[in-house]
């Protein structure tokens, strides 16, 4: 072996087909698969994703409600939530924001901020004490 | 400080409520009947004269009724029309010093659809909606109107009837804030309430119905078979899920829409003033209400 570079060139090539075979089978065809998935789930026609954050001045339990869509809330008292609704593009659904701060908590405030593509549609913020419920009207993108 | 001067002028005027006799008001509507109690609270005598249960459309005064108004310090009614008989019997009432108080002078009214229907079937708007109190901030400025009635009449009574006032305000507000939290679970797409007639105009455009109704403002006509088709296209076409009757109405019609476009019946509603039960009182009304709506439509 030490006396043919021919024979190492192809001993190296071939220990390389070797390896790289299972890792193209793989990896290959799961681009396209995913590239399709992740087109259809992010354009349906007529429908967008409405962000919604939540932001309150000390921790609370956080809930957001639309109409035709689970409900959505934090396992644990936080100061900060997200949410993401697919909804109509042309006539989305007005939410339900609910925070349920401690007892120890005194006056405090929620803020809501809607978005689509980044865009803010909607900014509202709330004042209340121990429970803070209320309506954000979503106007159309 | 000020809240114990308050308290103090509460208490007192509360020991006087005792040993006065209470004001008499006779009430031709039973949203008005309630507001009062909750205002005039032991300071008032209310008398329903027109009470829960009795279709206040087709109610015309008996003697006996006529005698009981007249001796009343002062007479509620809704206005706008739904008392038709009022406008005949406020002078001569006047006259015998009974002040009249009508909650549609303080609110701002709307439109409902009239008794006589195109030939096409469609629904002309122009004549004034009566039904006022499907509306809470209507009934909010309803509420300081018979405040203002009762301190004219009982000023020693003031600051009684302004805290009074203010408490019940604070529960319409909270009222307010429940029924739109309830009504965010209907889809946009699916707001649309067919009622036997045309009553619910007020709460559709505060919180964004849209109303079908079988009738009018007044039930003073029936509807002809052409109207009910176009009905029937219409709740086709927008896939309406459920149908309401009402309290004090035959529902004969209404089941053969239900039966002919297969939409559910989604239970009664209380349409012409407060119910029985948990819907004896206004907010009792607007949460039967409102519940069997989002029901039905969620």
């Amino acid at each position: 072996m030490r006396g043919f570079p021919l024979l190492q060139i192809l001993s190296v090539g071939a220990g390389l087909l070797l390896l790289g075979v299972p890792v193209w089978m793989l990896t290959s065809h799961r681009p396209v698969v995913s590239d399709a998935g992740a087109i259809r789930l992010a354009s349906p026609p007529g429908i967008a994703v409405f962000s919604v954050q939540l932001t309150t001045t000390s921790p609370a339990l956080l809930s957001v409600m639309a109409a035709n869509h689970p409900t959505c809330e934090s396992v644990e008292p936080v100061q900060q939530f997200e949410a993401r609704f697919e909804m109509p593009s042309t006539q989305p659904e007005d939410l339900a924001i609910i925070a349920r701060f401690g007892p120890e908590a005194g006056p405090e405030a929620l803020r809501a901020e809607v978005r689509t593509d980044g865009r803010l549609l909607a900014e509202k913020t709330f004042w209340g004490e121990g429970e803070i419920q209320d309506v954000v009207e979503i106007p159309m993108p | 400080m000020l809240r114990f001067v308050l308290i103090i002028a509460v208490v007192l005027s509360s020991a006087t409520a005792l040993l006065a006799q209470p004001l008499k008001i006779a009430s031709l509507n039973t949203v008005m009947a309630d507001l009062a109690s909750e205002v005039g609270g032991e300071r008032v005598e209310v008398a329903d004269i027109v009470h829960a249960g009795v279709d206040p459309h087709l109610y015309e005064p008996a003697p006996g009724d006529w005698k009981r108004i007249e001796t009343a310090d002062m007479l509620l009614a809704g206005g706008l029309g739904f008392e038709a008989y009022l406008d005949r019997m406020r002078p001569s009432l006047e006259n015998a010093g009974v002040r009249v108080v009508v909650g549609g002078d303080v609110i701002r009214p709307i439109s409902g659809v009239c008794e006589n229907h195109s030939k096409e079937g469609h629904h002309h708007h122009g004549v004034i909606d009566p039904h006022w109190w499907h509306s809470i901030s209507n009934t909010r400025a309803v509420v300081f109107q018979i405040r203002d009635a009762l301190i004219a009449e009982d000023p020693e009574g003031k600051a009684f009837y302004e805290v009074n006032a203010e408490a019940f305000d604070r529960r319409l507000v909270a009222l307010d804030k429940w029924v739109r939290l309830q009504v965010v679970l209907i889809p946009k797409a699916s707001r649309v309430l067919v009622t036997s007639h045309d009553a619910l105009g007020y709460l559709a455009s505060e919180y964004g119905f849209e109303v079908l109704p079988v009738q009018g403002l007044t039930k003073s006509s029936q509807p002809s078979s052409q109207q009910i088709a176009q009905l029937i296209r219409e709740i086709k076409e927008k896939r309406v899920k459920a149908i309401f009757a009402e309290s004090l109405e035959n529902p004969k019609v209404l089941e053969q829409i239900t039966a002919e476009t297969g939409a559910c019946s989604a239970g009664s509603l209380y349409a012409d003033g407060v119910g029985v039960g948990v819907a004896s009182t206004y907010e009792g009304m607007m949460k039967h209400n409102i519940g069997t709506i989002v029901e039905a439509l969620k």
